[in-house]
């Protein structure tokens, strides 16, 4: 819920600005991709999973700009065993973010490379498909929900194809701990290297 | 001059040199073994953790006090962790001591004409002697019990919360009843009478072994698994014989029932007339009446039938059975002892059923025995004092045991006479106590029914711990033999031993693994699996199992259980 309405509020400021700073440039790219996470235990869990995104390109002053847009992020996975179990507990993972970052760009022409760093804003929930506490006096729930901002660095090469459409590739790198607060109590790294391939439009 | 400075210089090294060696030996720890005998009062005080912490060597526990060897270094440690104690004897390494039962003053008199005595509970001394021979010198007609030569701290450390077995949910079981139908009074008068027409059974007399055999010729005619004499020495240099006879489980051999007795007997004129009819040609009866009924049927616990010998002169028979039973790691699962049960000073008679507190949950369903299958009442009475029967050397050695007897005190005015003959006993009492005493016997080593699957085995249980990125699931993961006959298997589970045990859901379960996630991590679950036939025939328990958790613990505990735990999932 809340990730929602922190997107709707980042379009607003990045229309707002788009308006009013007179920016030079602004392009939409949308993408799919994969997440190689930081985390062993992650890794282990849920391998490498399927991220989506999009972003607004806003250039604004000479070779910087401004990025904003809306990441999603799907996992699944089985549950860890310690001792000599053979149940399997499906688990599933979802992150949804907003990362935010000023960026400059390289390169004129057809072909260009973007440089960025910002921030993130990510909403995520662990989910125990099968399995719930029995007794209610303990923990209401197995699954888990939270929220954290993490540093974001992004490269960005495009590549223009035809009229205002060019394709891109894009390297980002999120660093999220997450966690403390868990039943665990122990931070997680669920953030990690993601490469995104897809198209870029120039609105104008 | 030179000279008387060197012998000068000599001597005073000499004597430094002896100064040091003196200062050296006088602070060593005492060496020589002085051992005192100490009681420790049962109290606030003694608390689990301190008896987990402190190395203290407990040789018997009473109703109101434990009573230890202690060096002066225990000494000291006790008195740092605030254990009131108080020293019965300063020398008492290489002494024989006995606990003695005692009714007054008198009792007490007559010990310390004897020996040495000390009082330590109301009626419980302890006795012992100058020269160490304290069996021989403690008068005659005393109940007494050497304290055993090992100690008993390591069953007192494990000891679980008393448990109540599920004796009120536990039912008559046909089939049993069927089997202790075949209890006869008349066998039992006919075993009491070719007991008593050895004239004496007072151990170290021919009678005696001469009854030990007869003994061992009845079993042998039963057509058991094993009969075998275990010979021992008592008192010195006196020889005797313990008659074990065995019927062997068919699902755990290794998994062992007793029930048992002493054939033995005394009198004032023992070496020449002591029938010891109710004491304890009863419990004799019994027990070769128990082996007649059961003989035919099978089992999947082993059930042995033991009749001890020299129990009067202080329990050598049980006390040398228990002991090498511990040494060579047997499973004794349960001990019915029995030891008079066929007097009746009132009509209707009852029970009185002694146990330690480990042993309740075998009183409980003694109790409910004599409710399905002896119409006999009984009273539980858990009392570690009473340690005067063959009961109490399985105490010593950690195993659960139960003592039946009419009257406690006594009210046969034939005890320990030449009158305690046949002709005095309450065949009627007699019976019941010996069918219940049978039923419960059945119930504990389960008769295999023919039609019903076999029972399973190979039952293993152990923790697991289930773990996503954010949270852990911990669980008991479940295993067993797949056998040809069942169709699935039932999943029980009890939060004590021999305690209700519930079926768990998703029973009957299909294949040989079960998964319990409704647990809770430091809890102690017990499981038992039934085998669940095609017309849904249910097969009997398996043995308890307990999950296995020292590894998982462990191997998690850095970062994944304590959290866990931490946060209130305990
Ligand atoms: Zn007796």
């Amino acid at each position: 819920m809340r990730s929602r309405h922190l997107t709707a509020v980042l379009a607003a400021f990045v229309l707002a600005l788009a308006v009013f700073a007179r920016a030079q440039e602004v392009s939409l790219s949308v993408g799919a991709g994969g997440l190689f996470p930081s985390s062993g235990d992650y890794r282990e869990i849920y391998g490498s999973g399927l991220s989506l995104g999009g972003d607004v390109w806003l250039k604004l002053r000479g070779r910087f700009g401004f990025a904003a847009g809306f990441g999603f992020l799907s996992d699944k996975g089985l549950a860890l065993v310690t001792g000599q179990g053979h149940a399997e507990y499906p688990l599933s993972f979802r992150r949804t973010s907003v990362p935010l970052v000023v960026f400059y760009e390289f390169g004129s022409g057809p072909a260009r490379v973007k440089l960025g760093a910002g921030a993130g804003f990510h909403s995520f929930k662990e989910t125990w498909e099968t399995v719930e506490w029995l007794d209610p006096l303990m923990r209401p729930s197995l699954s888990y929900r939270g929220h954290e901002i993490s540093p974001r660095i992004v490269m960005t090469a495009t590549l223009a194809l035809i009229g205002r459409i060019s394709v891109f590739g894009s390297a980002s790198y999120d660093s999220i701990r997450a966690g403390a607060d868990s039943a665990l109590g122990t931070t997680v790294k669920i953030g990690g290297f993601q490469l995104l391939g897809g198209l870029a439009f120039k609105i104008f | 001059m030179k000279r008387t400075g060197v012998i000068l210089f000599l001597a005073l090294a000499c004597g430094l040199v002896l100064a040091a060696g003196f200062l050296l030996v006088a602070a060593a720890p005492d060496a020589s073994g002085l051992v005192s005998l100490i009681r420790i009062a049962k109290g606030p005080a003694l608390t689990a953790q301190v008896l987990a912490r402190l190395p203290i060597d407990v040789r018997q526990e009473l109703a109101t006090c434990l009573l230890a060897f202690a060096d002066r270094e225990d000494l000291a440690l006790l008195r740092r962790n605030r254990v009131p104690f108080t020293v019965l004897e300063r020398n008492a390494a290489r002494r024989e001591f006995l606990v003695v039962q005692t009714s007054g003053p008198g009792d007490i008199a007559s010990l310390r004409a004897a020996g040495h005595a000390a009082a330590v509970e109301p009626q419980t001394a302890v006795f012992w002697t100058e020269q160490g021979n304290a069996a021989e010198s403690v008068p005659a007609g005393l109940p007494r019990k050497a304290l055993p030569p090992r100690s008993v701290l390591p069953y007192l450390r494990t000891r679980p919360a008393p448990v109540e077995a599920a004796a009120a949910a536990s039912a008559q079981d046909p089939f049993i009843e069927s089997i202790v139908s075949l209890v006869s009074s008349s066998d039992l008068a006919a075993h009491v009478q070719s007991l008593q027409d050895f004239q004496t059974r007072y151990a170290s007399t021919t009678n005696c072994e001469s009854a030990g055999e007869a003994l061992f010729s009845s079993c042998t005619a039963l057509g058991l698994d094993d009969v075998h004499f275990e010979p021992f020495t008592f008192s010195g240099s006196y020889m005797s014989r313990n008659v074990v006879a065995e019927k062997t489980g068919e699902t755990y051999p290794k998994e062992v029932y007793i029930i048992c007795s002493h054939y033995d007997s005394t009198s004032p004129s023992r070496l020449t007339l002591a029938p010891g009819a109710d004491d304890n040609a009863s419990g004799t009866a019994a027990v070769l009446e128990a082996a007649g009924v059961l003989a035919p049927y099978s089992f999947d616990f082993t059930v042995r039938f033991i009749s001890f010998s020299a129990e009067e002169w202080g329990l050598w028979g049980s006390r040398a059975y228990a002991a090498a039973a511990r040494a060579a790691g047997d499973h004794i699962l349960g001990v019915i002892n029995l030891d008079m049960i066929a007097y009746a000073d009132a009509m209707p008679e009852d029970l009185q059923i002694i146990v330690n507190q480990d042993s309740t949950w075998l009183a409980d369903l003694f109790l409910a025995a004599g409710s399905h299958y002896g119409v006999v009442g009984g009273t539980k009475t858990v009392d570690p004092s009473f340690v005067y029967s063959d009961h109490a050397p399985f105490w010593d050695n950690g195993y659960p045991a139960l003592l039946a007897i009419e009257d406690e005190p006594l009210t046969n005015p034939y005890y320990h006479r030449t009158t305690d003959t046949l002709d005095k006993l309450n065949l009627d009492f007699f019976t019941s106590a010996t069918r219940t005493s049978i039923g419960l016997l059945a119930e504990l080593a389960q008769p295999i029914k023919t039609g019903t699957p076999r029972t399973p085995v190979g039952v293993v249980a152990s923790w697991v711990v289930y773990r996503s990125l954010f949270n852990a699931l911990p669980a008991i993961h479940l295993a067993w033999t797949a056998q040809s006959d069942a169709a699935g298997y039932n999943v029980y589970r009890a939060p004590t031993a021999h305690g209700e045990f519930l079926k768990a859901p998703g029973s009957p379960v299909i294949g040989t693994e079960y998964t319990d996630t409704a647990v809770i991590l430091g809890t102690t679950y017990y499981y038992v699996i039934t085998a669940v036939g095609p017309t849904g025939l249910e097969s009997n328990r398996s043995r308890e199992t307990i999950p296995v958790e020292s590894s998982i613990i462990a191997s998690s505990s850095d970062r994944t259980i304590s959290p866990l735990m931490l946060r209130g999932l305990r």
